[in-house]
């Protein structure tokens, strides 16, 4: 395949720079959809939008539809959205519950776990037609992890624990602060961008751009926002980009990263604060909750998932087209904390992820910008060159504690990696 | 004052509710922010739903559900320079159609209308369609907003930039 000569010859990623061809060439972006998005596990939101059985919410992947349900042994399915009849779509409602799916074109029934059930006519199939085998297709791999929910196309490769590695424990940390250690996924907010899927992730590890992409800060200063509209200010300053005190970042293997900010970066105290820490150092003591409160920590899983503790929330990026992207903004709620608290910080979610809002917008932009540029000379390269402390800490991570350009750096030794392993099929 | 109000109807008020929300359209169109802004009340609430028109903002979060200061917010992110997306700054036309009035309270007027948003930056054009429904209320005289709100047909898709509707 042209595709594979072609990595294997091009030289595409070096250690602090690579090629801007990666983010502006389709069929680059078909060989990504095929070997990123089409093998390794991907995020596709969380198991608590789907809690019961019957509940199911749609995706697609790739421009391939699924469905990811909750069936009535409790288990999650992740299904391919296309009868097996001609393959019309059985199910284009984003969320529900429901016992069955219908398909609308012939009237095949299939239950939440993929069984055909019901054909109708099913004599005129002849007496050989085995309903049993055309059940709707399953992807080979379903797996959560600290409530994410992850798929996979491709049936080998490390299970999700091993994937995820030493980030799995930072993954931890965001139910981790709810006071009954659990969150509840709200439905996202979504934005569409002009770019190429990678451009979030850099723009994600990036602490150089804030102040440059985000003169007004991170958000109107702290509100009540009663039903009508009408509340008070509170005290508390919207924070400025530039507030960063300490930072630890570290790039794991497999790409996933993480990073920690102190002092955290503030948005004035949420309603009811003190009330909610006050439920979470019931399970964990009032040290450990105060520590855990004040962590600003944002976590990546390569290759689409973000999780920021900072505001309750996560975002996946969903790759369209080389340059169409389109980044789901999911606000969480802690379960076990006050209502005001979830109910602002739901608010301030959405107005950072929201195309109507006042962070996120700013950032795809700059994401516009950057697509458009690149074509000018796509055999120049991009640069991730910042990063004078690099070290590779006690646990075999990378870890660097200034400006740095480290988690784009090991985005792109995964990217290598699996792009350079040839296709199965 | 508001027993008075409350007899305007007819092709009076339908005229004089237009001429409203054409000036306020423009006020938008032709980037006039603040003067936008002061059509609005202490109160008023600035609300595009995400998902579907009767999205509750307890269960999701919305484009946008803002007061009176978040809307300022708005306003002076969208008079900054730099490499936002007011640079170059947008193109809007609005245009309004199906004006519908109808009082709800003494000097509470609810208007309805079908509005389609063209906005152009950079050779990219979107249009966004919907319902707009402005709560009215009249002080020293002059119409004032206390509730805008704006559902979008598409606004369970992923959507481009929105600065103002
Ligand atoms: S395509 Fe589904 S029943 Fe025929
Ligand atoms: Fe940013």
């Amino acid at each position: 395949m042209a595709i594979e000569m072609r990595l294997r010859t091009m030289d595409l990623v070096r250690e602090d720079m690579v090629r801007r061809r990666i983010f502006a060439d389709p069929a680059i972006f078909n060989a990504e959809m095929k070997r990123i998005f089409g093998r390794t596990w991907v995020c596709v939101g969380h198991e608590s939008e789907i809690p019961e059985p019957g509940d199911f919410k749609t995706e697609d992947i790739d421009g391939r539809p699924i469905i990811l349900t909750r069936h009535v042994d409790g288990k999650i399915y992740a299904l391919l959205n296309s009868c097996r009849h001609r393959g019309a779509t059985v199910c284009e409602i984003p969320y529900g519950k429901t016992n069955v799916f219908r398909c609308p074109y012939h009237g095949w029934t299939y239950l939440s776990n993929g069984e055909l059930i019901s054909v109708p006519y099913r004599e005129e199939f002849g007496p050989d037609f085995d309903i049993a085998s055309f059940g709707l297709g399953r992807l080979p791999r379903v797996a959560t992890y600290g409530g994410f929910l992850f798929v996979s196309f491709g049936s080998d490769g490390p299970d999700l624990l091993e994937h995820l590695g030493h980030a799995a424990p930072w993954v931890d940390q965001f139910s981790g602060r709810a006071p009954e250690r659990k969150v509840q996924a709200t439905k996202p907010v979504k934005q569409r961008y002009v770019g190429n899927w990678k451009l979030q992730l850099d723009n994600f590890g990036d602490n150089y751009h804030p102040q440059f992409v985000h003169p007004a800060g991170f958000g109107p200063r702290r509100r009540r926002q009663e039903p009508n509209g009408a509340g008070a200010q509170s005290s508390g300053p919207a924070s400025r980009p530039s507030d960063v005190g300490s930072r630890i970042q570290r790039s794991f293997a497999r790409g996933h990263a993480m990073m920690t900010f102190s002092p955290p970066r503030s948005f004035g105290d949420p309603p009811k604060l003190a009330e909610y820490i006050t439920a979470l150092s019931e399970r964990v003591g009032p040290d450990e909750a105060r520590r855990l409160v004040a962590t600003d920590l944002h976590v990546f899983i390569y290759p689409n998932l973000f999780i920021q503790t900072n505001m309750n929330h996560f975002r996946i990026v969903r790759p369209l087209a080389v340059d169409q992207s389109e980044v789901q903004t999911y606000a969480c709620r802690l379960v076990g904390a006050p209502d005001e608290y979830n109910q602002a910080n739901l608010e301030l979610t959405a107005g950072w992820g929201s195309p109507a809002g006042f962070v996120q917008v700013d950032d795809l932009e700059a994401l516009t910008r950057v697509q458009r540029g690149l074509r000018a000379d796509v055999d120049q390269w991009v640069l991730f060159k910042m990063g004078r402390d690099e070290r590779v800490n006690e646990d075999g991570d990378r870890e660097s504690n200034s400006m740095t350009d480290l988690l784009s750096r090991g985005f792109y030794r995964e990217w290598a990696r699996l792009m350079s392993e040839p296709d199965r099929r | 004052m508001t027993g008075v109000l409350r007899t305007l109807g007819g092709p009076a008020l339908q005229y004089d509710v237009e001429q409203f929300l054409y000036r306020e359209a423009w006020l938008v169109d032709s980037r006039q922010y603040d003067e936008w802004l002061a059509l609005f009340t202490v109160d008023a609430l600035y609300w595009v739903p995400n998902g579907s028109a009767d999205s509750d903002p307890k269960e999701r979060g919305q484009l946008a559900y803002e007061n009176l200061s978040g809307l300022e917010h708005r306003v002076y992110r969208l008079k900054l320079p730099g490499i936002g997306p007011q640079s170059p700054p947008p193109s809007y036309r609005h245009l309004v159609g199906n004006v519908i009035p109808a009082w709800t309270g003494d000097n509470e007027l609810l208007v309805i209308s079908s509005q389609v948003v063209s906005f152009a930056r950079q050779g990219r054009e979107a249009q966004y369609a919907g319902t707009w429904e402005h709560l009215l209320t009249q002080i020293d005289g002059r119409w004032r907003i206390r509730r805008k709100k704006v559902s979008l047909i598409n606004n369970d898709q992923a959507l481009w930039q929105l600065p103002v509707l």
